[in-house]
């Protein structure tokens, strides 16, 4: 008798098996678009709404192969106009056969014209909603985020998935090429730091598009002011440090060399002159190698490496130092001094925060370089051609 | 009087504290508030003063070894104020249950099952839960050794998890605040999470523990427990900065962050597990201390009928308790460390002079 209870409520537990296990809310792979990218864009007609233009990837499906190459492409563009994100996304969901899914978007692309405006009022929704993440990139595009988005490249064929691993192979170089939501968000947060988002461009034509990293978008609290070249981008890479594995090209009047950097690290210090002003010391510690060398005649072993790593500690001088000059002129802190002020001299910090744009112009960066060239590659000195072997 | 006469060993007791404040250490956002970077501090200090409170509870526990919270009040006040008193705490008890239960229900919510009803949640922790309650004490305890060791594994492998994108500049400026904010935030502390250790002493009498032991196993519990929250907090100021008190659950943003190539990403959902596998043993014992209040008030040893009533009163008063998170948080903030520390710390003690000068026969012991 027992038994048979007790395997009556064993049966009777199954139906909650059913019942209990939260599946209300389900969505099979087949109902959904699985959204890769997002861009948003000023609308032409009036400054309140933007057009939002969301990327799909479509599941791959060239087991054929029969199909003529260009007749349908990997991605759908849906594209609607709305004030705020989270309005587009439900407009967007009314009028599609299936439901969204953000979870995997991989980049959120602003159209330079938008950065421009300000994007404060239309990101709330990438912090608050469980959907988005806070490790989507940020980028701005040249011209239209859409024609990013729609570009029909040759590599990766879905544009989202394309510059994300383009930026994960750059974050190996250095963590500072990670411009994620959070870091964006962060330094927005800051009261002087200047967010910063690299800026994509398209290249080639037709149905053999390619994107290109095309330097960074400077923005001063939510507005984009101005703009990093692609070389000062690297420079200013180099300043915030840890840099792995890249190169820089420098002329010397007897030749020209381009550097492998090993490693790079940039200390920074802050001090406070006597009127008032403030210094920055950058400390860099470069581990170079050799990568090409011409020129350089007549100089060989000691005086050639001295020379040589002279020469690279120049020029890695020249060009952070140019970056600063550009970053002065937009009067943007993009390399958080003031974050580091606030760290490290917090009571002057008090005082000067008021009047940050104006202390940041007066600003003196001191960049003493120093550069370490242990290995020179398979061959010590260039190939010096003997001018008598000159017969064909 | 035993109403359960379930026992527990004192490493389960130990574990069951240290699980305990494990739980709602979790939960940072309190305090992340209000101190910023400086929240490791805060931790510090409140842990210092909650030292102070556990020396309370140990003396109440020698002193009375054989009766719970409520007995201890019918002794040194009389029949009437000790009754009035424990109604009071009988209230104390059951709110906490319904704080937990609700904030269960809320990071479910946003961490796994979007779109489920808040009551579906709730229901469905209270149905286990009242399993568990039924089980006993004994139940309990046997697995608070556990969860809390999974805690500790999974709060070092996802530390470990994101190393790499901590900056430990982020703690800098320290004790930049205004003093306030410092208190502030210390009572938080004390008083939410730590201070809710009051509700062992309605489970001390069910331990099997030496006077010796009891101190042992209170402070290496809450030191164990306090060692937890404590790494949270640094990790979560380590890699977010001046981001982390925007967020309602730092912790899970931190590990939202956590990227270990492509294979490892994603691992939020281990801390969700971890934090709701805690929440739900945190409001296990809070049930079985109102359950064990309420059976006592109502004199009968029957507790076990009083279980799905009292499970129905939580569910029904976290429903209504607040209006939405937002007034939950603000006064989470403002106006409940005032009036816990009523119930946490200034009781117990007036209830141990008392009992001093009662000159009750049985403390004479250490």
């Amino acid at each position: 008798m027992k038994k048979l209870v007790k395997i009556v409520l064993l049966l009777g537990c199954f139906p909650f098996l059913l019942l209990l296990s939260g599946c209300w809310d389900n969505h099979e792979l087949d109902t959904l678009f699985i959204v890769t990218g997002i861009g948003l864009d000023k609308s032409e007609e009036n400054n309140e709404d933007m057009n939002i233009a969301l990327q799909i990837g479509k599941p791959h499906s060239e087991s054929g192969g029969s199909e003529e190459s260009g007749a349908s492409s990997a991605t759908i563009i849906m594209e609607t106009k709305a004030k705020t994100m989270l309005e587009g996304l439900n407009e967007l969901n009314r009028n599609s056969s299936r439901t969204m899914l953000l979870p995997h978007n991989q980049v959120l692309i602003l159209g330079e014209d938008l950065a421009k405006e300000g994007i404060e009022s239309r990101i709330d929704w990438f912090l608050r909603s469980q959907e988005a993440r806070l490790e989507v990139l940020i980028m701005v595009a040249e011209g239209e985020a859409k024609e990013v988005l729609s570009a029909q490249l040759q590599q990766d064929q879905i544009s989202g998935m394309y510059i994300s691993r383009m930026m994960q192979d750059l974050s190996r170089i250095s963590d500072n090429y990670e411009f994620r939501m959070f870091d964006f968000m962060s330094r927005l947060r800051d009261e002087t730091s200047s967010p910063m988002a690299p800026i994509i461009s398209v290249t080639g034509e037709d149905d053999k598009k390619g994107l290109k990293i095309d330097g960074l978008a400077v923005f001063k609290n939510d507005k984009m002011i101005g703009q990093l070249t692609a070389d000062e981008m690297i420079s200013y890479i180099w300043s915030m440090g840890s840099v792995k594995r890249c190169n820089i090209t420098s002329e010397h009047e007897k030749g020209s060399a381009v550097f492998n950097i090993e490693k790079l690290n940039t200390k920074r210090k802050m001090e406070i002159k006597s009127d008032g002003n403030l210094k920055v010391v950058f400390e860099v510690d470069a581990n170079v190698e050799i990568g090409e060398l011409s020129g350089f005649d007549g100089l060989q072993g000691q005086e050639l490496a001295a020379t040589l790593s002279q020469v690279a500690e120049d020029s890695i001088q020249q060009r952070m130092q140019d970056t600063f000059k550009k970053a002065q002129s937009l009067n943007a802190d993009i390399y958080e001094f003031g974050v580091s002020m606030k760290r490290r001299h917090p009571d002057e910090w008090e005082k000067m925060k008021e009047n940050w744009d104006e202390v940041f112009s007066h600003i003196e960066l001191d960049i003493q370089v120093k550069v370490k060239l242990p290995t020179t590659g398979k061959i010590v000195e260039p190939l010096e051609i003997g001018e008598g072997n000159d017969e064909n | 009087m035993r109403i359960d006469k379930g026992r527990i060993s004192g490493k389960q007791f130990m574990f069951a504290i240290a699980c305990f404040i494990q739980s709602s250490g979790l939960l940072t956002s309190f305090v992340s508030g209000v101190t910023k970077q400086d929240s490791w501090l805060v931790i510090l200090l409140g842990s210092i003063f909650s030292l102070l409170m556990l020396w309370v509870y140990r003396r109440l526990m020698i002193v009375f070894p054989d009766k719970n919270l409520l007995e201890i009040f019918e002794e040194t006040y009389g029949k009437v104020i000790g009754k009035i008193l424990g109604v009071l705490y009988l209230f104390f008890f059951f709110t906490l249950s319904a704080l937990n239960l609700i904030d269960l229900g809320n990071f479910t919510k946003l961490t796994a099952t979007r779109e489920t009803p808040m009551v579906v949640l709730i229901l469905m922790c209270i149905v286990v839960a009242a399993i568990a309650v039924r089980g006993g004490i004994d139940l309990v305890g046997k697995y608070s050794t556990a969860f809390s060791v999974v805690a500790v594994v999974i709060v070092i492998i996802s530390t470990l998890l994101v190393v790499y994108q901590m900056d430990f500049e982020n703690f800098l400026p320290s004790f930049r605040l205004p003093i306030i904010k410092y208190i502030q935030g210390t009572h938080i502390v004390t008083a939410i999470p730590f201070g809710e250790l009051v509700v062992f002493l309605m489970i001390h009498p069910n331990v099997k523990q030496s006077n010796k032991e009891i101190t042992k196993n209170l402070f290496i519990g809450f030191i164990l427990g306090a060692i937890t929250v404590f790494m949270v907090v640094l990790r979560d100021i380590a890699v977010l900065g001046n981001i982390m008190d925007v967020f309602t659950v730092p912790s899970l943003v931190t590990l939202h962050l956590a990227n270990f190539g492509v294979s490892m990403s994603r691992i939020e959902i281990l801390f969700a597990i971890i934090l709701i596998i805690l929440l739900f043993f945190k409001i296990v014992i809070l049930y079985y201390v109102s359950v064990i209040a309420m059976a006592h008030l109502f004199k009968t040893k029957a507790y076990k009928r009083l279980v799905l009533s009292a499970g129905a009163f939580i569910v029904f008063y976290s429903m209504t308790l607040y209006p939405s998170g937002i007034a939950h948080s603000t006064s989470g903030q403002e106006t409940i460390p005032f009036l816990w520390t009523v119930y946490e710390f200034i009781i117990p003690l007036v209830t141990i002079i008392v009992a001093k000068f009662k000159k009750n026969p049985k403390k004479q012991e250490a």
